[in-house]
């Protein structure tokens, strides 16, 4: 019995604008509330696939609710680029392997799979995106693996670094009031390993 | 260790407003040495200055404006990037001349515009780069005799990858190329770089190899390109620019270390040698050393007379 083979592509992306959405602990109370309970619905705080829906639907838009890019808008942009460069076949060759798994629109960090014969489309199709839902931007491939496992850790090893320097950015510009790093770093762990396939 | 060897030079404003700045960017997503590149058309006087101004924060030669042969020789891994200049001289014109004051710039690249200037840039043309409009449809062929010319001489052929992200077309007509290019080539003397106005036409070293896979060159050949072969580019525009005649070369006296300082004629007094940074001495290789600099050892023979401790044959004599 042969097994189907993936790669594990962990990518990150990297906005023009360079603004992340507001946290939900930082947004008004009854919002909060409101997100959150509609976040948890399908079990995964950490992906609020369904908050842009919800804010579509009973709220104008605002700035910050643009900001929320979820797994589906990076499918899509990823398709479009798929369509775009490689076509009908790149489709056809990709299409039924192709699921992102994750994507935190705070870190901006994301993990897909693809079937490995036809990794390099989707890589190729990952360098030619230009701007997801109208914000320019660059997609950064940080790491390819053959298990899903190690994906993880690479993005949890990324976090870190990132709140390192965010964290010495922060200290040097006097900013008081940090959340402990040893919490934050649970907080990304924590997040990232609930992805599962 | 990457190499990005082509960021458009004058930054647009815009650029600089966003806070996304393409000077700034490279080092983020995994590059150690970026050049910017100048680019001049049409005649040019010889005497223009070179406008590039690196960005110090970031700049690992802050003292010294030109990275001499020694800096980059003891180029160590350092978490700041190497900013380097770069000439992009385009020529449509067998009259015009291409080397403006080469010597401040670290990198001399040409863009010949047609198939006649492509051949004599390939013949004759001292440079370390050739780059082509990849972007557009080419007006000539690439033949493998021209284009082997150049690879028996040294000289690295271009890819820049920017325009593939700009716009459909142009990504059309790049792969296109590129991938005769690599095909004329045999995947020999080619860099990718990325040709970048903006810091959104960036991608990551890692992507610039798939992007390379994609037209036409396997992985490791992809890898050379933005990594050995930039860096024999270097190496090769060093030798140059700072050595004569492939048996000389020159360095600013401040880089020499402190127990070469005898080769100068003089020990103790070293801030003095310092000072006098601006005089370039030639520092020498072994054979060449008593021959070709006499001249600067016996000025400093003259002037310090009790000096003892200059140990070339002809010093002595003088004192006699």
């Amino acid at each position: 019995m042969v097994r189907i083979k993936n790669r594990w592509i962990l990518f990150e992306v990297i906005f023009e604008d360079n603004k992340i959405p507001p946290l939900p602990s930082l947004l008004p109370r009854h919002q909060q509330h409101e997100q959150i309970s509609s976040g948890g619905e399908d079990g995964d705080a950490a992906q609020p696939s369904s908050w842009r829906q919800h804010s579509s639907t009973k709220q104008p838009q605002t700035q910050s609710n643009t900001l929320y890019i979820t797994t589906k808008e990076i499918h899509h942009a990823l398709r479009d680029s798929i369509c775009l460069n490689f076509g009908d076949v790149g489709i056809g060759c990709v299409s039924s392997s192709l699921n992102v798994k994750y994507f935190s629109p705070f870190t901006n960090n994301g993990i897909l799979r693809v079937s490995r014969d036809h990794y390099r489309i989707i890589w190729g199709a990952l360098t030619f995106i230009n701007e997801i839902r109208g914000r320019r931007c660059l997609v950064h491939v940080l790491h390819v693996g053959g298990t899903i496992k190690k994906c993880q850790l690479a993005c949890i090893q990324h976090n870190r670094d990132q709140i390192l320097k965010r964290r010495q950015a922060a200290e040097s510009r006097g900013d008081g009031n940090l959340e402990p790093f040893e919490l934050l770093l649970e907080k990304s762990q924590k997040e990232v390993m609930t992805v599962t396939l | 260790m990457f190499y990005d060897l082509n960021i458009v030079y004058p930054v647009t404003q815009s650029n600089l407003n966003t806070g996304m700045n393409p000077q700034v960017e490279p080092r983020k997503i995994g590059y150690q040495v970026v050049a910017y590149n100048y680019i001049v058309s049409g005649k040019k006087s010889a005497k223009m200055a070179n406008p590039i101004k690196k960005i110090e924060a970031y700049d690992i030669h802050a003292t010294a404006s030109v990275p001499s042969s020694s800096s980059l020789l003891n180029n160590k891994k350092s978490l700041a990037i190497q900013q380097l200049t770069r000439l992009t001289v385009i020529i449509d014109d067998p009259s015009q001349n291409y080397n403006i004051i080469i010597s401040t710039y670290d990198v001399l690249a040409v863009q010949p515009m047609n198939e006649k200037l492509f051949q004599t840039a390939c013949n004759n043309y001292d440079v370390d780069i050739i780059s082509l409009e990849l972007g557009t449809r080419l007006p000539f062929y690439l033949k493998h005799g021209t284009l082997a010319k150049a690879i028996e001489r040294g000289i690295y052929f271009e890819i820049c990858y920017a325009p593939a992200i700009r716009d459909s077309t142009s990504r059309r007509h790049l792969i296109s190329n590129a991938q005769n290019l690599v095909r004329v080539t045999r995947g020999k003397n080619l860099i990718i770089s990325s040709g970048a106005q903006k810091a959104m036409e960036l991608r990551g070293p890692y992507d610039i190899v798939n992007l390379g896979t994609i037209m036409g060159m396997n992985q490791e050949v992809s890898k050379d390109c933005i990594s050995t072969n930039c860096r024999a580019v270097l190496y090769r525009a060093m030798t140059r620019r700072d050595i004569h005649k492939s048996v000389i070369a020159s360095a600013p006296i401040s880089s020499m270390k402190p127990y070469e300082m005898w080769k100068l004629g003089r020990v103790e007094n070293m801030t003095r040698g310092q000072q006098s940074e601006s005089s370039k001495k030639r520092k020498r290789s072994k054979k060449a050393k008593e021959e070709s600099d006499e001249a600067a050892i016996q000025k400093d023979v003259e002037k310090d007379d009790d000096d003892e401790f200059s140990d070339d044959g002809e010093a002595e004599v003088m004192e006699f």
